[in-house]
């Protein structure tokens, strides 16, 4: 099952990105926030959906599926079964409160 | 014209999937007399399927915004997917399965011409309708994606099967996502059927059949 590790940055980092005919599912999320200050981290899903009856011209979307937020010099996993309902449609991301190489975001994920 | 397998099919799978039961060398089907001159080739006849299946899979994926639609076209139009055949004497038989969500299908043939209505004039599908939207729709469960039971025949210059996927009120957007099996069939006419032929080929009835009672 793949993985991806990114560190926390104030700009969406790229996790993983979901293809056409599937959806993405994580797994699991760990954020080892070895840093000076607690920091929350957040996923988000960013897609342009189709054109349908009601939008002629969709625009892209931002949704944030799951926030965290993790006191300094602790570690977090969010359990399977919290994830288990969340479903990616897009171009899943990390974005953090603060830029500091020394929390780490790790996700595993697959597709359905 | 279209099927739907008993979804007991989808449990019983010991020794007979859904897949099993597509069109094989050797089997029959016939056109019913209502098909138009159109499909002359067709309209009336009785042919055997001359060759193994040659299984096509395909797929198409809609990203929709919730208590919203789309109008997907099967056919070779222009807009369309182009999953119909391009020549005479051919048949395609798709399976069509749905992976899992929030959302509805109807089925319409053609465009506007929905085939799952009752007998009361009001009583058509229409998904502007809080009750009306789930009359004659299709869910995920109707035909999973890993044991499809929709079937579709497509033969070519055929109206166009258009699916109307609804994405349920509630739901901010949903990956609507069509599994399909397109199971390419030549065939060959029967000239003079015998009668156990023309009892035991698959009846293909045109459109116009499947509505009006």
């Amino acid at each position: 099952m793949p993985t991806a590790r990114v560190t926390a940055n104030t700009a969406a980092q790229a996790l993983f990105s979901v293809p056409k005919h599937v959806v993405g599912k994580v797994t699991s999320v760990k954020v080892d926030n070895q840093g000076g200050a607690a920091r929350t981290v957040r996923l988000q899903d960013i897609f342009t959906p189709d054109v349908s009856a009601g939008v002629a011209v969709p625009s892209e979307q931002t949704k944030e599926r799951l926030q965290i937020t993790v006191g300094a010099g602790l570690t977090a996993d969010v359990m399977e079964t919290e994830l288990r309902d969340l479903r990616f449609l897009g171009a899943v991301k990390a974005i953090a409160s603060a830029i500091d190489a020394n929390c780490v975001i790790i996700v595993g994920y697959h597709f359905e | 014209m279209i099927v739907q397998l008993s979804p007991v099919l989808h449990r019983v799978t010991t020794y007979t999937r859904p897949e099993d039961l597509l069109l094989t060398k050797g089997a029959w089907v016939r056109f019913s007399d209502l098909w138009p001159d159109t499909h002359k080739w067709a309209k009336g006849k009785t042919f055997v399927v001359t060759q193994e299946p040659i299984i096509v899979p395909y797929g198409a994926s809609y990203v929709l915004p919730g208590a919203d639609y789309k109008d997907i076209d099967l056919s070779n139009a222009t807009a369309g997917l182009k999953l119909y055949p391009e020549n005479e004497g051919v048949l395609y038989e798709t399976l069509l399965g749905f992976k899992p969500g929030d959302y509805l299908c109807h089925i319409y043939i053609p465009k506007d011409k929905y085939v799952y209505a009752l007998g009361e004039t009001s009583m058509f599908p229409n998904v502007a309708d809080a009750s009306l939207k789930y009359l004659g729709a299709k869910t995920p469960l109707d035909s999973p994606h890993t044991a499809p039971l929709l079937k579709l025949f497509s033969i070519k210059d055929m109206a166009a099967y258009i699916l109307r996927l609804y994405v349920l009120e509630g739901v901010d957007f949903e990956k609507c996502s069509l599994a399909f099996q397109i199971n390419k069939c030549q065939l060959q006419e029967i000239p003079n059927p015998t009668p156990e032929q023309l009892t035991k080929a698959l009846l293909l009835r045109y459109y116009t059949e499947l509505t009006g009672f």
